[in-house]
């Protein structure tokens, strides 16, 4: 298995979602002391799934995220209560601007991700060279369709937000929630934005990487 | 988190605008053309993505994907690739991480506007060096070029949509988006060329030999999930036996698609442009199996979606609703059309 599967890509992703969780969980903790305004939600989410993520990513973290067992259903429950608030926010921001609504989307596609990946490893189909393998192979995973089109709707989300992020209205107005008062202007908008687009590409990556 | 409601300073968006303008040499991309742009951003990255699967880092990439293109082609383009094969083969991971890096930062680079066109710039020689050294020129020079497996390469159509989709000034009035960049009369005759070289390789090729379709989509049909491998049989059993009906019907199809971007009746024109959606379609999920996505060795999505892609920047533009907004207004940078 080693041979035919880069495990070093494995241990950089893994590095780069950890660095992701480890900073949007300091994000949380800087916004409370200094009072500066954060979207809590997305952070966390970034936070778990950083976490998650890594497991599957590279055999030496394999017992954050194992395939079956406690932990697992644990993973399940965490990421189904995930996708349910973001989709009850995705419906509640209907109507509103598009800046507003689109990071939710992100955030649920997200979560949605990871529950379709938690599933397929308990089911036998993983990411070859992963700590989740064991069984993989080509056509193992289940409904890839599904799988398929989550990875190209993360490639899609992570284009937008590159192109958010560049575009000239202002960063802020962008990813702030519509109500906040110029007093608590979001802390690192544009940081928060390149969490979402290394999320989004990874998760794409390893959407992939299951039918290999 | 809710308090009051105050609109954020947007000095610091206003400089921020100026340097963008300056960054993109002078021309802010919105609406339908960006939204172009952003799709193609997507096909890269997705391709980059694509790259990175665990079997391309293994000599299978060279020996399943490169190798077979390299057959039949004339010795001053094979040789090359030839050499090109030979080092992918001794540096699998090597090359293959360039390769998908590569095309992960076009994406993303494509996306980020201030490198749009620098990415744009980029993605045309890497297109053409991969086209020749990946895929053989798509099989144009040794008669295996087929408009419905995947000639004449989706890897040349990044190039041509590179081109196509070139930042322009958007004030300027053009019949579709493609004319923008390099005017009506070039992109027309790309367009022609394109569509008119299907029309060609379907009758010049074997593809309209007896079996030569549904063996085709039966050889792409294993492997793939159920209920594809259903539709993808049905079609074979359905084509089997009227090659050189459908090669005529195809070649009567590509013909009207070709000149209808002539035509001065804009109705007609869409309704050719349809049938240019429909057939991408068709052929998408029919012959291509959607770049054969299932199967752990996809290289990119195909040809479908880049020539949906295509149709979409030569859709005629609706004089009323084209987007005439002045290039220092903030709300013509700032939205859409």
């Amino acid at each position: 298995m080693a041979q035919l599967t880069p495990l070093w890509l494995g241990d950089l992703l893994a590095a780069v979602v950890i660095a992701t969780a480890v900073y949007c969980a300091s994000r949380i903790v800087y916004a409370k002391v200094r009072h500066r305004a954060t979207h809590d939600d997305a952070d966390g989410l970034h936070v778990l799934m950083g976490v998650a993520m890594a497991g599957m990513l590279t055999t030496h973290l394999a017992d954050l995220t194992p395939v079956r067992g406690t932990v697992h259903a644990a993973w399940v429950a965490v990421f189904a209560a995930c996708t349910v608030w973001f989709g009850y926010r995705a419906v509640r921001q209907r109507g509103q601007a598009p800046e507003h609504g689109s990071g939710t989307i992100v955030h649920l596609l997200g979560s949605a991700a990871m529950l379709y990946m938690l599933a397929v490893a308990a089911s036998g189909g993983a990411m070859a060279g992963s700590s989740m393998s064991g069984t993989s192979g080509a056509g193992s995973a289940r409904l890839p369709e599904l799988g398929i089109l989550l990875a190209v709707l993360a490639t899609g989300a992570a284009v937008l937000i590159l192109d958010r992020i560049t575009s000239t209205v202002s960063v802020a107005t962008v990813t702030a929630p519509a109500t906040v008062s110029v007093s608590r202007r979001v802390l690192a908008p544009r940081a928060a934005e390149g969490c979402h687009l290394a999320m989004c590409v990874i998760t794409a990556y390893m959407l992939i990487a299951m039918f290999a | 988190m809710t308090e009051t409601t105050a609109p954020v300073p947007l000095t610091a968006a206003a400089s921020r605008r100026v340097s963008l303008r300056s960054l993109a040499g002078g021309h802010v991309t919105t609406g339908r053309r960006r939204t172009l742009q952003l799709v193609l951003a997507g096909i890269w990255l997705l391709d980059g993505v694509l790259q990175f699967q665990p079997a391309m880092f293994t000599k299978n990439f060279a020996q399943m994907v490169i190798y077979p293109t390299i057959a039949g082609n004339p010795s001053v383009i094979a040789s090359p690739m030839s050499w090109a094969h030979g080092i992918i083969l001794d540096h699998p991971v090597g090359t293959n991480t360039a390769f998908a890096c590569i095309q992960l930062a076009l994406g993303l680079a494509i996306a980020y506007r201030p490198t749009t066109k620098l990415a744009l710039a980029a993605s045309i020689p890497w297109s053409i060096a991969v086209w020749w050294f990946g895929e053989g020129l798509g099989g144009v020079l040794n008669g295996g070029a087929d408009p419905l497996t995947g000639a004449p390469g989706a890897v040349i159509l990044y190039a041509l949509l590179a081109v196509l989709l070139w930042p322009a000034d958007e004030t300027a009035s053009a019949p579709f988006e493609a004319a923008r960049a390099v005017g009506a009369h070039t992109a027309r005759a790309l367009w022609l060329v394109l569509w008119g070289s299907f029309v060609y390789f379907t009758f010049a090729s074997n593809n309209d030999a007896p079996g030569a379709l549904s063996g085709q989509i039966t050889d792409m049909a294993s492997d793939e999930p159920n209920w594809l491998t259903s539709v993808m049989n049905h079609a074979a059993n359905l084509t089997n036996g009227r090659d050189l009906a459908i090669s005529v019907v195809l070649g009567v199809l590509f013909a009207g698609i070709a000149i209808s971007v002539y035509l001065p009746w804009t109705r007609i024109q869409r309704a050719w442009l349809l049938a240019a959606l429909v057939f991408c379609a068709v052929i998408w999920v029919v012959v291509q199996a959607f770049g054969g996505a299932f199967m752990g060795m996809a290289t990119d999505p195909n040809t479908a979606p880049l020539l949906a892609l295509l149709v979409f920047a030569y859709w005629p533009i609706r004089t009323a609703s084209r987007a005439v907004v002045s290039s220092d207004s903030p709300d013509s940078v700032d939205g859409g059309e």
